[in-house]
């Protein structure tokens, strides 16, 4: 029997260690970079940080708004990282969101007279559906005419950001506004409810504590979910064995749209109980959904820790901005070197593997 | 500047390689290797896949920096850290993959780097006739002014040799020269190496076969997991000496085949064409091996592909066990009774980022044929893990670790392990043991004869003659997409076989292309 020589094994972490590791250390740099900017920024690095955590985490008004933060982020970065698991590069959450966005807020604003636990059922399979629609069309393009999905997908955020722009300003906009793009205030029945009262804190939360969990058992323990998976880690792979890859790459396409039509019914349904024009990109939720995304492999669960702990980062953010002479930026700093750390590392270990190849 | 042609060659140097280290992060490819390289000799380096042996030759020609160790010319340390010192120093390299301009004539790649000039251009004129006499001095036959992309594999490989020439390489390394070549090239290419030994100048191959190794070369160095297992002159060793010395074990060579009883047809192809393929009409039945042999690129994988569902069939009937599977997915292909072991294994045959336990159950992931599953049956993936783990010799102490942890003949190990563990009336089996070492090899071969006694039809589609012919009962040889011919397999011998290969119409034609040649 062949066995390999020890010296030859990369060795054994445990996963879960080897899955840390990258993120551990890519979260690490960009804070270390980040002092650097607070000490170019003329400031206490301790005490900096000192208020970001206060801000993010300090009392409960603070927590509760980190929670609130996190709840699109971590939705749009599960969505995101659904599609990656089955190799289809969705860059769309964006635009997914913001019809998500306004199609719950439609939806809701078309149905008055539902009752309370009905309406933001409705608004949110409205949402939903309305983020899958956004996703077919570069899905359909890439399967069938090999139209790569990442810039199609990409695009479709300006056409999808102009396009909810258009609609709040003319045809559904609050007459009563002023010079405000936006739609009627919602019902109130489809409000989601707060949870606790004095904060913002609303039953949206709800879709963080079950959604990682449901798509961790559904990539781990349904044919569907091994099907993605195998897709992703090698297409020509899963045509081989008999998996049809290209129907799996546009399922997973669909529902990654939906969960990131679902992150953008959540803010307007959580949040702002109306669609506000440039709600969801000056938000930039998708973008640090994508980030939690690639960052943790786009494993759900590590996505929900990351996703928590951007949100906290820029809620912190603000308050340090507050009280310092930081400026808000900062965010932007560190979730740059996040993803350029992560992007680094994963150049890195394809040219090891190259290299490993040789022989 | 490099050469004056017809001058006399210096005679090579000694080379003497010693204590050489190479590390990939963790991973030791060498282990302290001492290597050395007499004056106007053939010499062969063998081991298993990962081995080191190619990365050893890639430090004498330049290409991999080592980390430690030293190389001396008659016993002058030298520094080798790139390509162009080897050059000077009178090394050079013909590649497994050729490195030439396809877009460029013969002339133009051979002379790239150090090209004749005169009034600081090309000098096309010189550079053509320099060509044409190394060519002609070193029986290489190639013509100077054609494209590169047009040329056959073998004249691609007389070109780079041309090109060690043209450098005036007196160390001349072929990192496993005859992998691509018919019976009858590689036959001319070794005339070739012992022309250049005659010459004064030094060769060094690689080579997974032992016979070309014990036949051609003076000496051998054996190694195993970077480290040197053995080192004499090939009169002095046999095959299974070296198979020891590489595997650390006896192996069993030659396989017993017991006469085939061949029954009901299992896969039927009748004008099948499709892109690079056909007309093709084949029939393999239970319990017999039929091999497909030819040079790479006359349809083995277009052949694989419209049998295995990969790409369509644009004429004929394909049937598999009494099942018409013409116009029929991959899924209800394998359904219909196949296994298929794929020509690439990390391009097609694995996920090799996915865990082995992903990678053991694809195919079977549904549950069994024409199941359709909703949830995974882990209890059914672990009690298959269980049964092919240890029957296919899988070295797995974790089955939810990477398949890339695993060397290139245990990867194997999981492919064949994953298609030939239930019965299937049809394998399918592509280059099943390309660049996996012996004892994995003898591993394959077995798992095909036993898959045949039990009554299983095979495909085995190999560019390994020697493979092609311990193995089959029938052999058909591809060229140009189509059948060019089929033969007993009592009847085959690498004559026969290797102008069917080179395109001689039929066989009544090899036979008397044969006879004339006689």
């Amino acid at each position: 029997m062949i066995t390999e020589a020890p010296a030859r094994r990369i060795p054994g972490l445990r996963p879960l260690a080897a899955a840390l590791a990258v993120p551990l250390v890519a979260i690490g740099l960009a804070l270390a970079l980040g002092a650097v900017a607070i000490v170019v920024a003329g400031e206490n690095v301790v005490t900096a940080y000192a208020e970001l955590v206060r801000g993010a985490v300090g009392t409960p008004q603070n927590l509760a708004a980190t929670v609130v933060r996190s709840i699109p982020i971590v939705v749009a970065g599960l969505g995101i990282g659904l599609a990656f698991r089955a190799g289809a590069l969705n860059l769309g959450g964006e635009g997914q969101m913001i019809l998500g966005a306004l199609g719950a807020a439609v939806v809701a604003n078309a149905l008055p007279g539902l009752p309370a636990p009905v309406a933001p059922i409705v608004a949110i399979l409205a949402g939903c559906l309305a983020g899958a629609a956004w996703a077919f069309l570069p899905g359909i393009l890439d399967v069938r005419l090999g139209v790569p999905m990442l810039i199609t997908t990409l695009l479709l955020n300006y056409i999808g950001a102009l396009f909810a722009s258009w609609v709040v300003t003319y045809p559904l906009r609050d007459a009563v506004a002023g010079g405000v793009s936006q739609t009627v205030t919602l019902p109130e029945a489809a409000w989601l409810p707060v949870l606790v009262p004095g904060t913002r804190l609303h039953l949206g939360v709800l879709a963080i504590v079950i959604v990682p969990f449901a798509l961790r058992w559904f990539l781990a323990r349904t044919v569907a979910g091994y099907e993605f998976r195998m897709v992703g880690h090698n297409r020509l792979f899963a045509d081989y064995a008999g998996i049809a890859a290209a129907r799996r790459v546009l399922l997973a396409t669909l529902l990654s749209g939906a969960i990131c039509g679902l992150a953008g019914a959540l803010v307007v349904l959580g949040i702002n109980h109306r669609y506000v024009d440039g709600v969801i990109t000056t938000a930039g939720w998708a973008w640090s959904g994508f980030t939690a995304a690639i960052l943790t492999g786009a494993d759900p669960v590590l996505t929900l820790v990351a996703g928590v702990f951007l949100g906290g980062l820029e809620v912190g953010a603000a308050g340090m901005a507050r009280s310092t002479d930081v400026p808000l930026q900062l965010v932007d700093v560190v979730q740059a070197t996040i993803i350029l750390v992560v992007a680094i590392r994963l150049a890195i270990r394809g040219g090891v593997r190259r290299a490993l190849r040789l022989d | 500047m490099p050469l004056t042609v017809g001058a006399a060659v210096r005679a090579a140097p000694t080379v003497s390689l010693t204590g050489i280290v190479k590390r990939y992060g963790r991973l030791v490819a060498l282990d302290g290797v001492d290597l050395e390289l007499a004056p106007g000799r053939v010499h062969a380096v063998v081991g298993e896949n990962g081995a080191g042996k190619s990365t050893l030759m890639q430090i004498l020609a330049g290409h991999v920096t080592r980390d430690a160790g030293s190389i001396a010319l008659d016993g002058r340390p030298v520094a080798i850290d790139d390509v162009a010192q080897a050059h000077r120093l009178g090394i050079s390299m013909v590649h497994q993959h050729f490195m030439l301009f396809p877009s460029l004539s013969v002339a133009e790649n051979l002379t790239i780097g150090h090209e004749p000039r005169r009034a600081g251009l090309f000098d096309r004129r010189t550079a053509r006739a320099v060509v044409a006499e190394l060519s002609e001095r070193f029986g290489l036959q190639v013509d100077p002014d054609a494209r590169v992309g047009d040329l056959s594999v073998g004249a691609l490989q007389r070109v780079e040799i041309l090109r060690a020439l043209y450098r005036d390489a007196r160390i001349v390394i072929l990192d496993e020269p005859t992998a691509v070549l018919t019976p009858q090239e590689t036959r001319s290419l070794f005339e070739t190496i012992r022309g250049l030994a005659a010459d004064g100048r030094t060769i060094v191959f690689v080579s997974h076969h032992l016979d070309e190794v014990l036949d051609h070369a003076e000496r051998v160095t054996v190694l195993r997991d970077g480290r040197v297992t053995a080192d004499l002159p090939t009169a002095e060793t046999d095959a299974r000496g070296l198979a020891r010395a590489m595997v650390g074990r006896d192996v069993v060579l030659a396989l017993r085949r017991p006469p085939a009883a061949p029954g009901r047809p299992v896969l039927e192809l009748l004008g099948v064409r499709a892109a690079g393929l056909g007309p093709i009409d084949l029939t393999v039945r239970a319990g017999e091996i039929v091999g497909v042999a030819g040079v790479a690129g006359n349809g083995q994988g277009e052949l694989a592909d419209v049998v295995a569902g990969l790409v369509p069939a644009t004429d004929g009937s394909i049937t598999i066990d009494g099942r018409d599977v013409t116009s029929a997915s991959v899924a209800d292909r394998r359904g219909a009774g196949l296994s298929y072991i794929p020509e690439d294994r990390y391009r097609r045959g694995l996920a090799a980022d996915a865990s082995i336990r992903d990678n053991l159950v694809v195919g079977r992931h549904a549950g069994k044929a024409g199941e359709r599953r909703w949830q995974l049956d882990l209890a059914g993936i672990a009690r298959r893990c269980e049964r092919v783990v240890p029957a296919f010799r899988i070295p797995a102490r974790d089955l939810d670790a990477p398949v890339r942890t695993l060397s290139g003949g245990n990867a194997q190990r999981v492919v064949v392990g994953r298609e030939l563990a239930d019965p299937h009336p049809l394998t399918l089996a592509a280059q099943p043991t390309r660049g996996i070492d012996v004892a994995a090899t003898e591993f394959v071969r077995r798992a095909l004869l036993d898959r045949r006694a039990t009554g299983s039809g095979v495909l085995l589609i190999s560019s390994d003659l020697e493979e092609i012919r311990t193995l089959s009962d029938r052999i058909v040889v591809l060229y140009g997409g189509r059948i060019a011919g089929e033969l007993a397999a009592d009847e085959a011998d690498d004559v026969g076989i290797g102008l069917l290969m080179a395109g001689a119409a039929d066989r009544a034609a090899a036979a008397s292309t044969q006879a004339a040649a006689e």
